[in-house]
């Protein structure tokens, strides 16, 4: 057996290094440079990672491949440039009129260093880059939003929060939509560079304009308020993202408490059903959970798999709530979209006809059908809160046999096991009847914490994550619900 | 890791649909437990076998690639050394290579697979295989035999009269007099040794039973007419085990508009031109599950099925197909499938068994079956050649 690892390991290792001296090196740099949104910092970090786990560099592009765009040729075509210039130096330096086998080893030499330096050439050219080509064209289209959201006349709500974001504000939309002329940020594009083509859609008639603000970074929210300046604000959560470029929660706490600067204290809600944004709360601020709303009871929640339901009462008034989405975490962002759109004018009836309306997003908690068992697909979920919500949904649910399937966290910083500790905990708590795990550098936590919290289940560990979500529909059957949260993306793979 | 070979294709009139229950309902949901290696063992329509890992692909199947490779390829040959072994021929300087199989999944469909000639040479191999043994198998493909052997057992089945070609030929009016004195019409003619609802015809008059027995005797030798079940009510009952039998569930097949389930609506057409509404498309085409009957009928139809699949001595896995008169509440044996196609891994999936997990028992069950067969002494010492 341990002949079989030491084997094993000079195999891998072998790989490893193998692939690093790859002709495609460029290319799969390229493609990762792309996955990374350039930045330098996580390339360097998942080159790291590689070298860590010694993955080769041929295996990176599981999941997308590269996307040809004229950055990624020009980045590609520089790559190989690097290659030519040290087969230059080295040519002149080495071989430069000698015999022929001083020419062969001047090349091998070149190609050595190339690649052992295409990394940190990369690093360095994603730098510039970002610098001087990414920033300033940043810097001049925010001023252009900034003119144009300064000159619309529509009431602008922000929407903000650690996860959430995308589903409040399209409930809010398709509910307002009913008696508004309503613009939203599509999907989950919620960055500066997002927006400023957003607002350049903007057509001067929208009575309401609805923006998702994303925190990538320190200042990003205030960034954001800074050019659209809000009406109202929405924050929809509070949980430990990022932290590879926030140094704590409360680092990221106070990045959404930014948004005072910008909106009167009466117009920001704060959701108190996220346990992490609780305790920030600053006093005079409007709160919403799933049990009260600007004034609105919550009664009668029924969660099923595809369906929830709700009632909401104030002063005499009674509106029913019966929408397509999965979860009791969507009680509070549909009774807050409810009490904001009445606020603004709308009649019950419009709002209950726009409910009707909202289905749920794609891999957010969208149940589907596969070989007569339910799937959860919650994949784009990646935060523990998000993940909470799911287990405890999971364990809501009625089904003869639970899964739960998750490759973890990603992003997590220095928190990254104090994260899956909790998760572990969690998915101990809600106790499905098989836990299936991805196989990566988070799993051995996860699985000891399920351990240490006493979870009794079976617990499956799969090594190649593609291969499972294919073979899913044989390993399904009737009366199985499967919750699947999260999926990493091929730099974290 | 144990290594399984399935068994594919061969000489039938089902063969594709042979391919489709392969590679869709054994090899995929075997691989996915991870627990076996996985070895595909084709048989061109030629008769003969080959193996390689490309046979795994249905895009091979779907495209001139499959005669390509077939005319390429070397046969394979099969050793028996107590126990099978899978032998590829070497071609140039390329070794031949030897695979040793632990167990054997047919996936073969109707004659020269399911009828038992395939589950033959596995007993004289003395390797585990899946599903039904030889006797069950040959009875089972055989639809005059089948209806003998249970109602010997006390099982009804509809009225009916069954001849072989030269029988027919020799005597063809008395036969047809004979058939339409003594059955009532509608009549279904059929070959007797043939699945998947090929060469099935329904008659009401002298002249359509003659042209369907002529039709019937394209595909065999032997065939059967039965007389029509009033107030028809057609169900289909998987059952997997040995001694203790598991049931899916009594599933209703929707016939076309004449009344026949017939291969295309079985594999083709999805169910369209179906009458009724309101139901599920399967692998097998439109079906309802659990079927529209009354809660007794649908138990007497778990019971017929258990007893006949008991009378026949299937084990592992087979499909019982029930016929209902739904006002007279009589549920009527038709017949046997003991390898159903794609395993009916939808009903199974409905009734919450996953294809991994049928697979999985439907192996067990085959180890199981044949452990016990060890058990038993199959020499005898005698002094009987020493006399001559």
């Amino acid at each position: 057996m341990r002949q079989q690892n030491k084997t094993s390991k000079i195999l891998s290792l072998s790989r490893y290094y193998l692939s690093l001296l790859s002709i495609k090196k460029p290319i799969y740099i390229t493609y990762m440079l792309q996955q990374v949104e350039y930045n330098p910092y996580k390339l360097w970090q998942w080159h790291k990672d590689l070298g860590k786990f010694l993955r080769p560099i041929s295996k990176v592009s599981n999941r997308k491949s590269l996307v040809l765009t004229n950055r990624a040729r020009l980045l590609v075509l520089a790559g190989y440039m690097h290659y030519a210039f040290i087969f230059a130096i080295g040519i002149f330096a080495i071989g430069a009129g000698m015999p022929l086998k001083n020419f062969v080893f001047a090349v091998v030499i070149s190609y050595l260093i190339a690649s052992g330096t295409s990394v940190v050439y990369y690093w360095i050219l994603a730098s510039l880059v970002l610098k001087f080509i990414i920033k300033p064209e940043r810097n001049k289209q925010r001023q252009i939003a900034k003119d144009i959201f300064a000159k619309h006349r529509a009431i602008k709500i922000a929407v903000l929060g650690s996860y959430g974001k995308t589903s409040m504000k399209e409930m809010l939309a398709l509910i307002l939509s009913e008696s508004k002329n309503v613009a939203m940020t599509l999907g989950n594009l919620n960055v500066v560079a997002s927006h400023a083509k957003f607002a350049k859609s903007l057509t001067g008639t929208e009575e309401i304009i609805i923006v998702e603000f994303g925190e990538g970074k320190p200042g990003d929210i205030s960034d954001m308020a800074e050019m659209l300046k809000p009406d109202y604000a929405i924050i929809t959560g509070l949980a430990p993202n990022h932290l590879d470029e926030y140094d704590s929660i409360e680092m990221i706490a106070g990045d959404f408490l930014e948004i005072q600067k910008f909106v009167s204290p009466e117009n920001i809600f704060f959701n108190t059903d996220s346990e992490h944004l609780k305790k920030y709360i600053p006093p005079k601020t409007q709160t919403y959970s799933s049990s009260t709303v600007l004034g609105w009871t919550i009664a009668n929640v029924d969660v099923k798999i595809n369906k929830l339901s709700f009632v909401m009462n104030k002063s005499g008034i009674s509106i029913k709530v019966e929408s397509r989405l999965t979860g009791r975490h969507h009680v509070a962002p549909l009774a807050l979209a409810v009490a904001l759109a009445y606020k603004l004018g709308l009649k019950a009836n419009a709002i209950e006809l726009g409910i009707s309306k909202i289905t749920p997003h794609k891999h957010r908690m969208e149940p589907r059908q596969l070989s007569g068992a339910w799937i959860i697909d919650d994949t784009y979920n990646g935060n523990i809160e998000g993940m909470s919500a799911g287990l405890k949904l999971l364990s809501e649910l009625k089904a003869k046999r639970k899964w739960y399937v998750t490759p973890g966290l990603v992003d997590q910083g220095e928190e990254t096991n104090n994260v899956h500790i909790e998760l572990g905990k969690k998915i101990a708590e809600s106790n499905p009847d098989i836990v299936v795990l991805m196989e990566n550098t988070v799993r051995p936590v996860i699985q000891k914490s399920m351990r240490d919290n006493g979870f009794k289940g079976e617990l499956r560990i799969e090594a190649e994550p593609l291969e499972f979500y294919k073979n899913l529909e044989y390993i399904i059957a009737n009366g199985d619900i499967v919750m699947m949260q999260n999926d990493w993306t091929d730099n974290y793979s | 890791m144990k290594t399984i070979a399935v068994i594919f294709g061969s000489r039938s009139a089902e063969h594709d649909v042979s391919i489709v229950t392969a590679l869709s309902a054994i090899i995929k949901p075997l691989e996915a437990t991870k627990n076996y290696s996985v070895i595909p063992v084709y048989i061109s329509k030629s008769g003969n076998w080959y193996s390689d890992d490309k046979l795994k692909d249905i895009k091979i199947y779907q495209s001139d690639e499959i005669n390509e490779f077939v005319s390429k390829s070397q046969k394979l040959q099969l050793l028996i050394d107590n126990g099978l072994t899978i032998v590829k021929p070497g071609k140039g300087i390329a070794k031949s290579s030897k695979i040793k199989i632990d167990i054997v999944f047919p996936a073969t469909h109707g004659t020269h697979g399911e009828d038992g000639e395939l589950m033959g040479i596995l007993e004289m191999a003395n390797v585990p295989y899946v599903g039904c043994g030889v006797t069950a198998s040959a009875i089972a493909m055989d639809k005059v035999l089948s209806k003998l052997v249970v109602q010997a057992h006390g099982i009804i089945s509809p009225k009916m009269k069954f001849f072989t070609k030269n029988e027919f030929q020799a005597q063809s009016k008395t036969w047809v007099g004979t058939i339409l004195k003594e059955l009532k019409t509608p009549l279904f003619v059929k070959p007797a040794r043939l699945g998947s609802s090929i060469g099935i015809t329904k008659v009401n008059n002298e002249k359509e039973l003659v042209n369907a027995i002529e039709v019937a005797f394209h595909y065999d030798d032997k065939v059967l007419i039965e007389e029509g079940v009033q107030n028809l009510v057609e169900v289909t009952v998987p059952i997997m085990g040995n001694n203790e039998l598991i049931t899916a569930f009594v599933e209703q097949p929707l016939p076309k508009d004449d009344g026949v389930f017939d291969f295309d609506t079985k594999y083709m057409n999805q169910g369209k031109g179906s009458k009724s509404t309101g139901a599920k498309s399967g692998s097998q085409g439109y079906s309802k599950i659990p079927a529209d009957i009354s809660r007794e009928l649908y138990e007497k139809s778990l019971e017929v099925a258990k007893s006949v699949y008991k009378a026949v001595g299937c084990e592992g896995i087979a499909r019982i197909d029930l016929l209902i008169d739904e006002k007279a509440k009589q549920v009527y044996f038709n017949e046997i499938n003991p390898l159903p196609g794609s395993l009916y891994s939808h009903n199974w999936r409905a009734s919450g068994i996953s294809n991994v997990e049928l697979v999985t028992k439907l192996v067990e069950l085959a180890e199981q079956r044949w452990s016990d067969k060890q058990k038993y002494t199959t020499t005898f010492n005698t002094n009987f050649l020493k006399q001559f």
